[in-house]
């Protein structure tokens, strides 16, 4: 009787998988690979990004920065005052 | 480098998972060819379907892939143990999601060969035989087709089930009287 039964249990009704069923998941784990070094760029970049925007130094910098273009920006526009003064004076009296 | 690949080609399969850890996409290639079939017989069995089974092996090869620290080297179990319990832990899931189709009725088909009258008999006893199997439930398929099928040893079928031996062997004896005691019961002569 045991012998009968498991000589039954190795007949039973059975389908084979798709012949290229084990290429299909080394192509699948390869794109997944792919997907996860992508990602791990992104997210990197990302983790740089607001490590450094965290950062108090970086906020420093950033305000300092900041204040320096003004400053600049406020000299340019006093030296084109001037230099419009300069232009013209001489024709301011004619003007 | 033919004499690297010769020489991962022969490392064991706990050797390789060690190095699937490790990021190493050859050795998840190596086993995946060793070894897909027989998980895929394991969750066929159970699920009595192509499409659901290579689902759950394609599912639960690619889960080790991307996370292969689950898979622990130190606790003395051989892969291939581990994992058919990962594919069968996988298998009782999907079936509590939905029940498996029975074979159709119209099963068999005609045969013109010169015995065909004994094939025709086989084939209709293998068909019985199949519905009987069909029958049992999770546990009782799981402890034969490891044991029967897959041609496992009682302690390690019992590793696999979460058992003791005595209670694994005691389930086996049981689903053997009732996969005969169903056979008999839709016909089928021992």
């Amino acid at each position: 009787m045991k012998n009968n039964i498991e000589k039954l249990i190795k007949n039973l009704h059975f389908e084979n998988h798709r012949a290229d069923f084990s290429e299909m998941i080394i192509a699948k784990s390869m794109m997944i690979t792919q997907n996860l070094r992508y990602n791990f760029k992104n997210e990197t970049y990302l983790t740089i990004f607001k490590s450094l925007f965290i950062l108090p130094q970086t906020r420093l910098a950033l305000a300092l920065l900041a204040v320096t273009f003004f400053v600049y920006g406020f000299t340019i526009q006093s030296n084109a005052q001037s230099l419009i003064v300069n232009i013209y004076y001489p024709f301011g009296d004619l003007l | 480098m033919p004499n690297t690949a010769k020489f991962i080609q022969n490392l064991s399969d706990e050797d390789l998972a060690d190095l699937v850890i490790q990021g190493d996409h050859q050795a998840f290639t190596i086993l995946v060819k060793r070894h897909s079939t027989n998980f895929y017989k394991t969750a066929y069995f159970l699920t009595n379907s192509k499409t659901v089974s290579e689902d759950i092996v394609q599912d639960c090869l690619l889960k080790f892939w991307q996370f292969p620290k689950k898979w622990n080297s130190t606790k003395n179990v051989k892969f291939t143990t581990w994992f058919t319990k990962v594919v069968i832990n996988r298998s009782y899931d999907v079936l509590k999601k939905k029940k498996p189709d029975l074979l159709k009725e119209d099963f068999d088909i005609k045969d013109e060969r010169e015995n065909a009258i004994e094939l025709i008999e086989e084939k209709r006893r293998n068909h019985i035989f199949d519905k009987a199997f069909s029958s049992l439930n999770d546990k009782q398929k799981t402890a034969l087709v490891l044991t029967v099928y897959n041609e496992m040893k009682n302690d390690e079928s019992a590793k696999i089930m979460g058992l003791k031996l005595k209670t694994f062997q005691s389930l086996l004896l049981r689903s053997k009287a009732n996969l005969k005691e169903e056979f008999e019961k839709l016909g089928g002569l021992l």
